[in-house]
């Protein structure tokens, strides 16, 4: 075999697997996004779905693009699934084309843009309107290296010619595929590789968490965040805390400060004319309530809620076996065991979710089930002791429970009183805290009071005293030292003339437990 | 040889396409009661003319089941490959037509665990009188701000074909909410439907089977573009409402959404000479959902009385505190066709003392009867578990509630055919949130049968389709693709 040919064979060979091995680690990166493509398309079996698919343009690969994004359940069989694909197009390019061995190392060149859209998903995942954008431009292409490759037998210049012609059709079809699905430019226009945003990727392992009841999982996501949480890690940690019963004994021994996601220019681009697009860069991006607000509410005993955001979800995404989930547990919670029964009926006609959506049938067959499910558990407990009324969040979630919460004063129920009497301590707002306190002290009464809530007690008393007298409370002295002793340090801070931000900084380490360091640092801090 | 192998090819052929009537298992175990179908067409009273019922068995446990079909002039047996029964078309018009008012039989046989069983008959009473060919509806799902992709549908009832009227997949209706699809007379040659959205709204309306866009629908002292309509029976008119309306979330209630309007009132557009008439109306009477007589010589409508407690609150927030103390009864007013003139309002239906409220009232098309949506409160039944479909007899004001037509979810958009032999109307009976199209036969005696689900060529459809069926409105003819 003259050395040409061993070249021509090998080289292509070499640069497949570099390229399949440099996909694969960097996917494997993005593991815990993969999962969440998954979670965030919905393939069904059956003609109806099928049918649909066939409405829009290329709808064949939109379902076998949807059907194929399944396999991201396994992350890295669905990571090997596109790897294989992207292989076998670049093996028809090369064979296609008859490739010298020169050349073939640059058609890696075009599939390098598959790789790098999916790597730079990040936030995007929260507003693709199609749930098959994972596998749908790679089976696109596949379909043209085929026809390409078609062509091989071909006399050289007409081949050439026509395979030109082919791929530019192809590139044309998929861009304008791409346009109106509304895939953002960002996406398809980057050429280098990058890992998603690690906050992003703990929110997506936190919330995976959440569905699963693995409070747990949760709390160690937070103690192991590589930079400040965002308000939804932060919510989430809270929930947890709340699940397993340490929102009064630990909530200050997690960070309590917060940033804001790191969201891509694309997403806070607000097109303020009908016809033509004109940006502006706001300061927030996505709204929380566009990107986890259903799970949150549900978290927080507000089914319906939750339900309102799970469909606004589904209209405008798509459905997606996150919403029909959602939307089923709504139903749960909300003694819908009908709604729970078409919900979970779809997601049985999907490949990998039959088993979790029988388990959602088997609560809904055996509601008294539900009450002892630590998914659900405290969720449960929150919407049966809540009373309907008719309210409206303006897409403001955080806000929304901050408001709610602590406002809503209960002294029946421990755990809708703990949740409420944290709302208050989050919105640092006096008079509220002193109703909810008292309402926990009239539910607890006889019991140790935790330490955070004595040291807001004992904070507040002092600076408006006129509301309640704390002279008669039995505080712990711990309690009254620390106070003292951080007022101490604050005084010291203040004559050595240091700003406020530094304050903070230089007195969390001692401080940073108690109420009164956050209480002092931990203000403005924006939601989303 | 080459004749030899084209005849047993043909054979083969013909053989496949031959309608397969599977044996009758002779080792069937007896049982005492049915499974649960879906859908649930036993003991149903259905049209000559009607699709296919097919159904499925809803039970996990399942692996096949067939039905044998006896009638005076038919034994027949169909399924018997997996759970769903699935008739052919061709068979079940003529099984139809040769047992008009008559009732056939059916025999369910479903195998589970390998052994076959035997359950009790049912009946299905094949009614003479027809259905209107046609019905159209708005697909849509059951959300609360945003839409997508929605349209305006009709689907022959005879068969299961549905065809687009207007969808909002073109570019020029993209981001446009399609709703009030409306007919005069149950003919499509004069029909109309709204297209909402920030850019670009309008009405489509068709007028002597020419269509036209019309932008500029709502005029000066109007409140709103015009809303609910209803076409004069003959004459070149249209009613409709014009509303204000919010609507707030519930926190817990498993009816999840209150639209409550907070001024509303009803004005007569002129097709011909492209004028609008407002009626006579006051801003505590919020009146609604109009609707004509057949002879055209009264408007009926809803109205609810609402005084304000606190001028100083904002309005939607006040009415959302008493949402449940809102209720319409139903009014007419007398229509001069020359003038064009109302005359003073009366009451048709005091529902309010009774704790109720009417809404969305329909006209039999021989004047005789009244369908409305009754609820315990509100306007917007779809959203309320609590509402049925009710019937009015305008002769001598009896009204029956129609326990074979509800459930104990919502029933709402109660509707006539052109006949007047067949109830059509909204339910969310199924599971509580996506509504379906059930139907019901209605004697000369206002007597009404058991309600049955549009039929699906796949029944599994009806479970799996993630989309409402939003305001039956039945055609005796095909409408026209709208664009």
């Amino acid at each position: 075999m003259n050395k040409k040919k061993i070249l021509n064979c090998i080289v292509p060979l070499l640069s497949g697997i570099v390229f399949a091995v440099y996909s694969y680690l960097k996917l494997s990166d993005a593991s815990d996004m993969l999962y969440a493509a998954q979670e965030h398309s919905l393939w069904q079996s059956g003609s109806l779905f099928f049918n649909e698919m066939l409405q829009s343009s290329g709808g064949i690969f939109s379902w076998a693009g949807c059907y194929l994004t399944q396999y991201f359940y396994y992350p890295t069989l669905g990571i090997s699934i596109l790897i294989s694909l992207w292989i076998l197009i670049y093996g028809l390019l090369v064979w296609g084309g008859k490739m010298q061995w020169w050349l073939s190392p640059f058609a890696i060149l075009l599939l390098l843009p598959f790789l790098n859209a999916i790597l730079h998903t990040g936030y995007f995942i929260y507003h693709l309107k199609l749930p098959n954008w994972w596998f749908t431009p790679t089976l696109f292409f596949l379909a043209f290296a085929l026809l390409f490759a078609a062509f091989r037998a071909v006399r050289f210049k007409i081949r050439i010619a026509i395979q030109i012609a082919i791929l530019l059709v192809g590139i044309c079809y998929i861009d304008h595929w791409g346009r109106s699905a509304e895939i953002p430019e960002e996406l398809c226009e980057t050429l280098l590789p990058d890992t998603p945003d690690s906050n992003y990727l703990t929110e997506l392992r936190m919330e995976r968490a959440a569905i699963e009841g693995d409070w747990d999982n949760i709390l160690k996501e937070a103690k192991h965040a590589k930079q400040l949480p965002t308000r939804l890690m932060l919510l989430y940690q809270n929930m947890a805390l709340f699940n397993t019963d340490r929102l009064s004994s630990d909530w200050l021994n997690y960070q309590p400060l917060s940033v804001l996601p790191q969201f891509p220019d694309s997403l806070k681009w607000e097109f303020i004319k009908g016809k033509q697009k004109e940006k502006i860069i706001k300061k927030q991006g996505k709204p929380m309530s566009e990107i986890s607000a259903a799970r949150i509410y549900l978290q927080h005993g507000l089914p319906q809620f939750a339900h309102r955001w799970a469909m606004e979800d589904m209209v405008e995404f798509a459905p997606s076996v996150r919403n029909i989930r959602l939307m089923a547990e709504c139903a749960l919670l909300s003694d819908q065991y009908d709604a729970v029964r078409k919900y979970t009926y779809i997601l049985k006609n999907t490949t990998f979710h039959r088993e979790e959506a029988e388990a959602l049938e088997q609560l809904a067959a055996h509601p008294k089930q539900i009450a002892s499910n630590p998914r659900y558990k405290k969720a449960l407990i929150l919407a049966k002791s809540q009373t309907d009324m008719l309210d409206s969040d303006n897409s403001l979630c955080e806000q929304y429970l901050w408001n709610h919460f602590s406002t809503l004063v209960n002294g029946d129920v421990p755990e809708l009183n703990q949740l409420c009497l944290h709302y208050a301590l989050l919105t640092q707002d006096i008079e509220r805290f002193w109703n909810q306190f008292f309402a926990y002290a009239h539910l607890h009464r006889g019991e140790e009071m935790p330490r955070i809530y004595q040291e807001a007690a004992y904070l507040y008393g002092t600076l408006e005293p006129h509301r309640v007298d704390i002279r008669q409370l039995p505080f712990d002295k711990a309690v009254i030292e620390s106070y003292n002793s951080f007022m101490q340090a604050s005084q010291t801070q203040i004559k050595l003339k240091v700003k406020e931000d530094k304050m903070g900084a230089a007195l969390r380490s001692q401080f940073g437990h108690t109420f009164f360091w956050f209480y002092y640092f931990v203000r403005n801090q924006d939601s989303y | 040889m080459k004749t030899i192998y084209t005849l047993l090819a043909s054979a083969l052929l013909l053989a496949g396409c031959a309608t397969h009537h599977p044996d009758i298992p002779t080792d069937a175990v007896l049982m005492k009661s049915l499974p649960q179908l879906l859908p649930d067409y036993t003991g149903c009273t259905i049209p000559v003319n009607i699709a296919p019922l097919n159904f499925m068995i809803d039970d996990t446990e399942v692996t096949h089941a067939l039905v044998r079909i006896q009638g005076r002039e038919t034994d027949l047996t169909f399924g018997g490959d997996d759970t769903r029964i699935i008739f052919d078309e061709k068979e079940w018009r003529q099984m139809l037509t040769s047992h008009a008012g008559d009732k056939l039989t059916c025999t369910l046989y479903t195998k589970k665990e390998g052994q076959w069983q035997q359950h009790p008959e049912f009946y299905i009473y094949v009614s003479p009188d027809t259905i209107d060919r046609y019905v159209s509806y708005r697909l849509i799902e059951p959300s609360y701000v945003s839409y997508e992709h929605l349209g305006i549908y009709q689907r022959n009832l005879t068969s299961f074909e549905e065809s687009t009227i207007l969808d909002n997949n073109s570019k020029q209706h993209k981001e446009h909410c399609l709703n009030c699809h409306s007919y005069q007379n149950y003919h499509t040659d004069n029909m109309l439907l709204h297209v909402r959205g920030k850019v670009g709204g309008g009405t489509m309306l068709v007028h002597n089977g020419k269509a036209e866009f019309h932008t500029d629908m709502r005029r000066e002292g109007m409140m709103s573009n015009p809303v609910y309509p209803a076409w004069h029976p003959t004459l070149p008119l249209i009613a409709f409402s014009t509303n204000k309306t919010g609507q707030f979330f519930h926190l817990i209630d498993a009816d999840k959404i209150e639209v409550q309007d907070t001024q509303s009132s009803l004005v007569l557009y002129n097709v011909e000479k492209d004028e609008m008439i407002a009626l006579p109306s006051s801003p505590e009477d919020f009146d609604t959902f109009p609707t004509w007589s057949p002879d055209g010589r009264y408007l009926y409508y809803t109205s609810a009385h609402y005084e304000r407690q606190d001028t100083t609150a904002m309005i939607d927030r006040e009415i959302a505190d008493n949402y449940t103390s809102l209720r319409y009864n139903i009014y007419r007013r007398a229509f001069n066709a020359d003038s064009l003139c109302f005359g003073a309002r009366e009451l048709v239906l005091d529902v309010e003392s009774q704790q109720k409220s009417a809404t969305l009232p329909r006209i039999s098309p021989d004047g005789t009867y009244m369908l409305f949506a009754s609820g315990d409160f509100g306007c917007f039944h779809i959203w309320h578990s609590h509402a049925d479909i009710w019937m009015l007899n305008l002769d001598n004001g009896e009204v029956n509630t129609l326990a074979s037509v509800n459930s104990n979810k919502s029933e709402s958009y109660p509707t006539w055919s052109s006949n007047g032999r067949w109830m059509l109307f909204a339910s969310r009976r199924n599971d509580g949130c996506y509504s379906r199209i059930f139907m019901a036969h209605v004697d000369s005696n206002g007597v009404a049968g058991k309600a049955f689900e549009m039929p699906q060529k796949n029944p599994d459809d009806t479970r799996l389709l993630l989309k409402s069926y939003n305001r039956p409105e039945p055609m005796v003819e095909a409408a026209p693709k709208l664009k």
